[in-house]
């Protein structure tokens, strides 16, 4: 908990606000040049001044979801550090698995405020920040030439019986990103099953029921927040699910605990 | 084109190669911080991060957004165009905020992808929607100071310390539903492993690249099915890249699938007495850890070659050729190679009227 204090101290704010404060800047600077090379290649200023506005309306309800999820992980990473996670490059589900598998090559059984070390935290930190670089990598090298052919990759071929044939790349994209994050969380759901069966010893089912319990907690909440959106056509809710399906599971976590204290096996 | 028009597709060249010079310097200062950070805390903590154990946890979880990466770099940035993709990569939350916040503010104003309007107004919007989460995110941090004391209670504790269970638990709820039959395939085999081998389960992260792979697989057995079955316009050619890359993503599993159709496929254009089908030379070539496959890689070989000499085809001596490559370890080549004279076989099917 020690550590836990020093990060949230000014030090760790001034690390990790200073370079929130850069990508803001840059923000702007894209912004005012795109808005007078809008004006300068004739595009309407009132076109321009309502994407700005619709930008901004649409960007702030996912926006408080992101907070939440500054919340969720400042209990084990301090509010600093997740601040500029969320803020600048990162996502929610990337940060907090990619946290958690860089605890347990540090040993740690758990990404926990009461298991963090300051070599576990920066190792931690590495990690975080350097498994998700790949995409503005890409665009240094490959950016401009990729970018320059303004559509997919061309979706049709002639075949020799004259016949055309959809290759639908974009299609399979879609469905290979699907199955890669089910097969993310199968790992670890199944990690959890795997750990009340043999935990403790081959099919014994004495082992630690509580990560189960809580994922079964967010799931449920999940489901009843599918149902709202469904029921009452309120896309909106998409801003808040999986935050706050996190929150309800984690405030179950608490009372969970302490069943599990009172020997609930 | 019109004096203004050549004057205003210059203006729009010259902005659009600025922005490409900005974007990669301005990137490149990004990442330089980004991945300084973790060493300033380290400093500032008195332990620098272990280099050993990050690189042992990325070869897990590392990988799996690596190739998420690259698919969502493919997928994004012809929507996005030059200025909004240097934005968008930057300040993340793609396909939970800037990815929806760029197609609604287009759909708005009604412009088309690969536009110079498009470049426009998806920097503007992008631009705009990272700068809202900035300011609701540092408002929300500055108002949260004074709750450190109640973040960091001990009563609290068990709630932080279970929010990965509670984040793939909402996770697999929304990802599940998108393909039933895959995720309940998946988290089976994966629960029966670690039932079995309960000491995978500190290994977890790594755990994620097979269950990957086996999703990925799995996911693309039904996409071509369900294409098959759609289409009608599919023939039964097999890209070789596409083999390729998913035989390599998913560390050979694929190319047992794609070795089973090859056997089947080069069975029916060039029937012998004593050809087996394609999983029982899958299974034997496991059983004998490889020796039959490089052994049918030979036949196969033998096979092409005579089927080139009854075309009247220049001669090859591909069963040799075959041969030495597995016994090398190289059997992603002959497999290839193999593909490609399928396909050149169901092609010439096609020209001459026939049907597959």
């Amino acid at each position: 908990m020690e550590v836990l204090a020093k990060l949230n101290s000014p030090v760790m704010y001034l690390i990790c606000g200073g370079i929130v404060v850069l990508v803001a800047v840059i923000c702007m600077i894209f912004a005012v040049r795109a808005y007078r090379a809008g004006k300068a290649i004739g595009i309407d200023v009132g076109k321009m001044k309502r994407v700005i506005i619709a930008s901004a309306t649409f960007a702030v309800l996912p926006s408080v979801g992101i907070l939440l999820g500054v919340i969720a992980l400042s209990g084990s990473l301090g509010t600093p550090w997740p601040w500029l996670r969320l803020s600048v490059i990162g996502a929610l589900h990337y940060e907090t698995q990619v946290a958690e598998a860089a605890a347990e090559s540090v040993g740690m059984e758990k990404l926990s405020a009461t298991s963090m070390t300051a070599s576990g935290f920066s190792t931690i930190a590495l990690l975080m920040s350097f498994c998700i670089i790949w995409g503005m990598v890409l665009m240094i090298f490959n950016g401009k030439a990729y970018s320059s052919k303004l559509t997919l990759p061309k979706p049709e071929t002639v075949e020799p019986d004259g016949k055309k044939k959809k290759l639908n790349l974009k299609a399979f994209g879609d469905t290979a990103m699907t199955a890669m994050f089910i097969g993310l969380v199968s790992a670890y759901i199944a990690s959890y099953i795997g750990q009340i069966v043999s935990g403790n010893g081959l099919f014994t089912f004495t082992g630690d029921w509580l990560p189960l319990a809580v994922a079964c907690v967010s799931a449920l909440a999940m489901a009843g927040f599918l149902l709202i959106k469904e029921k009452a056509k309120a896309d909106w809710i998409d801003s808040f699910s999986i935050a706050g399906s996190m929150l309800i599971a984690m405030t179950a976590a608490i009372f969970l605990g302490w069943l599990k204290q009172g020997g609930v096996q | 084109m019109n004096e203004q028009e050549i004057k205003r597709t210059e203006q729009y060249e010259t902005y659009l190669n600025a922005t490409h010079k900005l974007g990669r310097w301005l990137t490149v200062l990004v990442l330089v911080f980004l991945l300084a950070a973790p060493f300033a805390i380290g400093l500032f903590l008195g332990a620098m991060p272990n280099l050993g154990a990050a690189a042992k946890a990325f070869l897990g979880v590392g990988l799996v957004y690596l190739i998420s990466g690259i698919v969502e770099y493919l997928i994004y940035v012809p929507m996005l165009g030059a200025g909004g993709s240097y934005l968008a990569f930057m300040t993340g939350n793609l396909i939970n905020m800037k990815i929806p916040c760029a197609i609604n503010a287009r759909d708005i104003v009604g412009v088309r992808s690969g536009t110079p309007e498009n470049e426009i107004i998806a920097t503007l919007s992008i631009a705009t929607s990272s700068l809202v989460t900035i300011l609701v995110l540092a408002a929300g941090v500055i108002l949260m100071i004074p709750l450190q004391p109640v973040l960091q209670s001990p009563d609290l504790q068990p709630a932080f310390e279970n929010v990965v269970p509670a984040l793939f638990g909402a996770m697999a709820c929304k990802y599940y539903r998108m393909n039933r039959t895959v995720a309940l395939i998946v988290l089976a085999c994966m629960s029966l492993l670690f039932i079995l081998v309960p000491g995978l389960i500190g290994s977890t992260s790594m755990m994620v690249i097979p269950s990957g792979a086996l999703a990925i697989v799995l996911a693309y057995l039904s996409f071509r099915r369900q294409q098959k079955t759609e289409g009608g316009e599919v023939n039964e050619k097999r890209s070789i890249a596409i083999s390729v890359i998913l035989t390599l993503l998913t560390f050979g599993i694929y190319g047992i699938i794609w070795l089973i159709h090859s056997v089947n496929d080069l069975n029916d254009v060039a029937p012998e007495s004593g050809d087996e089908p394609g999983g029982k030379v899958a299974i034997l070539s496991i059983v004998t850890l490889g020796i039959y496959g490089i052994v049918w890689m030979y036949q196969a070989g033998r096979k092409i070659d005579k089927m080139r000499h009854s075309n009247n085809e220049p001669a090859s001596n591909n069963a040799t050729l075959f041969l030495v490559l597995s016994l090398f370890g190289l059997g992603i080549i002959p497999l290839s190679l193999i593909q490609a004279e399928l396909n050149r076989s169901k092609n010439n099917v096609l020209k001459s009227g026939g049907s597959l």
